[in-house]
């Protein structure tokens, strides 16, 4: 479904990420794990179109689209959920969602992600009129993954959602992205809780200083020594 | 044992939410104490009210027996208290250095001697190599530790620390946990505010749990895992299975 061949990335000339290779088929859950600062969210970043990478090839459903602008990316199926959630504070719960469905031709369509999303979200259809910015912690990430579901992509881009939240949200929140997954939904997930992101992923990744250095089965992630010492804690 | 920090039926209240309600605690000298609870229960209002950011409606706050309730946060700074931010703010254009002068000047009057102790507390927690960085350019992790190492710079008895942990790898936290540790050793008390249970159960000697502004348990760690009340709350289920 998404093959990233050999990108390479930068910032200002600093380069972030090394002729990294991954791939994700439909109906996956993938993690990237990787310590703080190893080009994590720059992976996401170059997929979504925020960033045009260096050197390297990107490709979504047999079509490239590492040079397309982020909207054109995002119409193709590809939602980014940033990281620190970056919901609009000042707007309602329901207006945050209907940016979300800035892409939708016809208000039937954009009925239905509403019903999807307040099925999956019923506390967001319980806040709809309240500002986003009065949310809790846990509800503004719930916001801002139902944000990126309004556009009703195939692949899903979740960057550090765990991030600051409780461990009962944090469980809700797993919950969520497996229901997700459950409903034909393909995800790609950052975390820098890689015990939890390994327990619920097919298979994983680990980027160290900007390459890949290990993959395979999450199963098996969990058991390497090496992945065991440096992003388990054991 | 003798209280550092004492918080008696402590209000405060945001149009019709009611943040902290009716609040009391009192923090042991040496202690490290864990404060935690779901998003949005008091703590981080809590710790505004503490260190002077906020005033409370009601109720009293007393730092080693004297009361700071109605005083300044830079009264309350030179007083002992120093607190870092959940969000990292250090000024981006300045050095690592520099960060920790201000930090420094909140107890010193010349360059000379804010610099003296701030090179010492950068040496404590690590930074030393980084001193001449622009802060903009230092990564999460270092952020926070520069965080940390401006609030140790006023020179403060009681540390409160808002989710420095929060965003750590597991490498990263076993740091920041050592670096806890070395302080309490310093003689500082220290508050802390997190979400992380692998860094607060082995680290505080006693934990606090907020809900809708008020405390719902307190006690040792290993009896808070086995809370109902604080499964319920905010550890949740995986918590239960665990006892």
């Amino acid at each position: 479904m998404l093959v990233l061949e050999e990108v390479s990335a930068a910032y200002d000339g600093v380069q972030v990420l090394y002729e990294v290779s991954l791939h994700l088929e439909h109906g996956e859950i993938v993690c990237v794990i990787g310590a703080n600062g190893a080009g994590k969210t720059t992976i996401l970043r170059t997929i979504s179109g925020m960033l045009v990478p260096i050197t390297g090839r990107i490709w979504f459903e047999n079509a490239r689209i590492d040079r397309l602008p982020p909207h054109m990316i995002a119409r193709r199926g590809i939602a980014h959920v940033p990281e620190g959630r970056r919901i609009f504070d000042q707007l309602t719960v329901e207006e945050n969602l209907r940016m979300g469905a800035f892409l939708l031709q016809s208000p039937r369509q954009v009925k239905e992600a509403f019903d999807q999303v307040y099925q999956i979200f019923p506390i967001l259809a319980q806040r709809r009129t309240q500002r986003a910015g009065t949310l809790s912690g846990g509800e503004q990430q719930m916001l801002a993954i139902a944000r990126g579901l309004m556009s009703n992509p195939k692949l899903l881009l979740l960057d550090e959602p765990s991030l600051g939240l409780a461990p009962k949200v944090i469980d809700m929140l797993f919950e969520v992205i497996l229901t997700l997954n459950g409903l034909g939904k393909t995800i790609l997930l950052v975390e820098q809780n890689a015990s939890r992101a390994l327990e619920i992923a097919h298979r994983a990744y680990v980027l160290e200083v900007g390459r890949i250095t290990l993959s395979g089965p999450a199963k098996e992630l969990q058991e390497n020594e090496h992945v065991r010492r440096a992003y388990l804690g054991m | 044992m003798t209280m550092l920090l004492e918080v008696e039926n402590l209000t405060k209240s945001f149009g019709g939410v009611q943040a902290v309600d009716g609040l009391t605690l009192a923090i042991q000298e040496g202690s490290i104490t864990g404060l935690i609870g779901p998003n949005g229960s008091g703590k981080t209002t809590c710790f505004n009210l503490i260190s002077g950011q906020i005033r409370p409606d009601t109720g009293v706050v007393r730092f080693a027996g004297r009361e700071i309730t109605h005083m300044r946060p830079s009264r309350i700074a030179r007083l002992g208290i120093g607190r870092t931010f959940q969000i990292p703010t250090p000024f981006t254009r300045m050095t690592v250095l520099e960060n920790v002068m201000i930090g420094a000047f909140s107890r010193s009057r010349t360059l000379g001697e804010a610099s003296r102790l701030a090179l010492e507390v950068l040496e404590f927690t690590g930074l030393k190599d980084k001193q001449d960085e622009l802060a903009a350019n230092l990564t999460t992790a270092d952020r926070k530790r520069l965080e940390v190492a401006r609030a140790l710079a006023t020179g403060p008895r009681l540390l409160l620390l808002d989710e420095v942990i929060a965003g750590l790898n597991p490498t990263e936290v076993q740091g920041a946990m050592e670096l806890i540790r070395a302080i309490r050793a310093r003689g500082v008390t220290v508050l802390m505010v997190e979400h992380v249970m692998e860094a607060v159960l082995p680290l505080c000697d006693w934990v606090i749990v907020l809900n809708f502004g008020r405390k719902i348990a307190e006690d040792t760690p290993d009896r808070i895992v086995r809370n109902p009340t604080v499964i319920d709350a905010y550890l949740g289920e995986r918590f239960r299975a665990r006892t």
